[in-house]
């Protein structure tokens, strides 16, 4: 080639491998999918992950899935959870007298067990019905007819429970009185309902929509220190479990708690602003309408109903400018979609560590310990006395949902492969009678 | 399997992502490659990127020239690309054969009894070049 040639050559190679060496600013992930910045909890990876795969209807799928089959799913294994945490190494010893059926019991004050305020709301009142669910008798249905029969035994499975309305508190024993301690933890909460379906929705919706909350008559202190409370539990959520939890990481600083103390004046007053994408806010919803919700809820066996239902919710329930909210309806949606999934979870882990049935066991189990002696917790300390045991619990039932939504995204995962396996398959066949083909027939 | 730990869940979804199982070729019978492959024509840039060419309409993009009725630039950038390609496989490329131990062999040599024949198999791994055409 002539010189001019080669010069050209020489110009047009440095322009491509400076066009080559130049990327283009493509749009970065991480606005996309907030999981990607996020620390190493892999249930909202989780959950982008099937956002991804099916875009939103997966989310409405996923919730529906969570609603209907995530607690028989899950029930067995958190209360092997349970009794894991609460045997120790005096299992195999025979209960102490102080909480044999012929001892005193244990004294356990009703404020140290019932951090959220329920069991002195009648479950046959309207916002009764929410807080304790339908159907048979629990743990918390039991005590609250325990008070209300103030100085009368109340048997609930292993136990039995009597309420003295004079120290406000209610005592404890064992209906056995030679049964070993890891067996009566045992059988204790293999005959336990740890939470119901219909409960557990319900407090779903008290924490969207501040059903229950806002019609208890709770002082705004109270609510407060409620979210003070959520609040803690949803940092050792967050946490890491490779971390070791310390005082420290449950410290709230300012910030956070003027954000809860507003929280708080909302969720009074029946309000709750979340951003879902507009400046739109959740119509107040009566206790009678979550009633017939959830019961839709209950008798739909398919998921694809239930996330229909949810849909319809926060369509239903969102107000402010209709044009914006029509234009948003998408982001508003995903954004109910996604609270909802991390709300059900927080509300699950909060059942399974701080209901009045699990404060009930962690006290006894701790009295046992301490020669039947009870140490009364000052609420501050709650979370930060029992860490160890919510942490374990936490980890174990979030080991159970994520199990449980990694095989969703799985089956949606299966889903898109399918066609892809095939393709592959035809493809590789064409290519082996394709080059067989030319070989021969020529 | 730990689902609270996100290295193990990547790695759950990788196995079906990967899709490492499925595909596996079926190996050619080389009697058929040692009397075919020298029947071939060898590579031809025009002749790939004309195929290329003329199935953009697959993809629902025009074939032809421009409205205008100059050659559309983006047909003469495939060429391009693809003549490149195929440069750089027949004069880059390096193909390297690995032959396994275990072939059937037929040989012969001297000895002092005089001439013998041996039969038998190899016993190291063997190599080789080849070239793209």
């Amino acid at each position: 080639m002539s010189l001019r040639n080669d010069k050209k050559d020489i110009f047009t190679t440095i322009g491509a491998y400076t066009s080559l060496g130049n990327e283009p600013d493509l749009p970065d992930l991480g606005d996309t999918y907030s999981s990607l910045n996020e620390n190493t909890e892999p249930f909202h990876f989780l959950v982008e992950t099937i956002k991804s795969l099916v875009g939103e209807e997966g989310l409405k799928l996923l919730i529906g899935e969570l609603f209907t089959n995530l607690l028989d799913e899950i029930q067995p294994q958190l209360k092997q959870g349970l009794v894991n945490q609460l045997i120790d190494f005096n299992e195999g010893d025979v209960i102490p007298d102080c909480f044999k059926n012929i001892g005193g019991g244990i004294n356990i004050p009703i404020q140290d067990i019932d951090v959220f305020s329920k069991l002195k709301t009648d479950p046959n009142s309207d916002i009764g019905g929410l807080l304790y669910g339908e159907g048979v008798d629990d743990f918390d249905s039991k005590a609250y007819e325990a008070i209300v029969a103030d100085g009368t035994d109340v048997v609930y499975g292993e136990i039995i429970m009597r309420y003295d309305s004079i120290t406000d508190s209610l005592n404890f024993r064992s209906k056995s009185d030679t049964i070993s301690i890891g067996d009566w933890f045992t059988d204790f909460i293999s005959g336990a309902t740890i939470i119901k379906k219909d409960e557990l929705i319900s407090r779903i919706f008290n924490s969207i929509f501040g059903v229950i909350t806002s019609k208890q008559n709770k002082s705004l202190e109270k609510i407060y220190e409620e979210k003070i409370l959520d609040k803690k539990i949803e940092k050792i959520i967050g946490e890491s479990f490779e971390n070791e939890i310390n005082n420290e990481n449950l410290l709230l600083n300012e910030n956070e708690l003027i954000s809860l103390y507003d929280e708080a004046k909302d969720l009074k007053n029946g309000k709750i602003r979340y951003n879902l994408g507009c400046d739109c806010i959740f119509e107040e919803i009566q206790p009678e309408e979550t009633k017939e919700i959830i019961n839709e809820i209950l008798t739909s066996v398919s998921p694809n109903n239930v996330g229909n239902i949810m849909e319809n919710v926060v369509l239903n329930k969102t107000t402010g400018d209709s044009e914006l909210i029509s234009e948003n309806k998408s982001t508003i949606v995903d954004s109910f979609f996604q609270k909802t999934i991390r709300i059900l979870k927080h509300e699950l882990i909060k059942s399974i560590t701080l209901s009045p049935q699990i404060l009930t066991l962690i006290s006894i189990s701790k009295t046992i310990k301490n020669d039947c002696t009870y140490e009364t917790i000052n609420k501050d300390d709650l979370i930060k006395e029992n860490r160890v045991f919510i942490k374990c619990i936490t980890r174990s039932a979030s080991n159970e949902i994520n199990r449980f939504v990694f095989n969703v995204a799985i089956m949606f995962l299966t889903r898109l492969v399918r066609p892809v396996v095939s393709k592959i398959i035809k493809e590789k066949i064409n290519q082996y009678i394709r080059i067989l083909k030319s070989l021969v027939s020529i | 399997m730990d689902y609270n730990n996100i290295d193990t869940i990547i790695k759950g979804f990788d196995k079906v992502l990967k899709l490492e199982s499925v595909g596996a070729p079926t190996p050619i019978p080389t009697p058929l490659i040692y009397v075919g492959v020298p029947k071939r024509q060898g590579l031809s840039p025009t002749k790939i990127a004309s195929r290329i060419i003329s199935r953009k309409n697959e993809a629902g993009i025009p074939v032809g020239v421009l409205p205008s009725g100059n050659v559309n630039p983006e047909e003469i950038m495939w060429r391009i690309a693809v003549e490149e390609i195929i440069k750089a496989l027949q004069e880059d490329s390096v193909i390297t054969v690995s032959i396994p131990p275990g072939l059937t062999l037929t040989a012969s040599g001297t000895s002092p009894a005089g001439p013998v024949t041996v039969f038998g198999t190899t016993i190291t791994f063997g190599s080789g070049y080849a070239t793209i055409q």
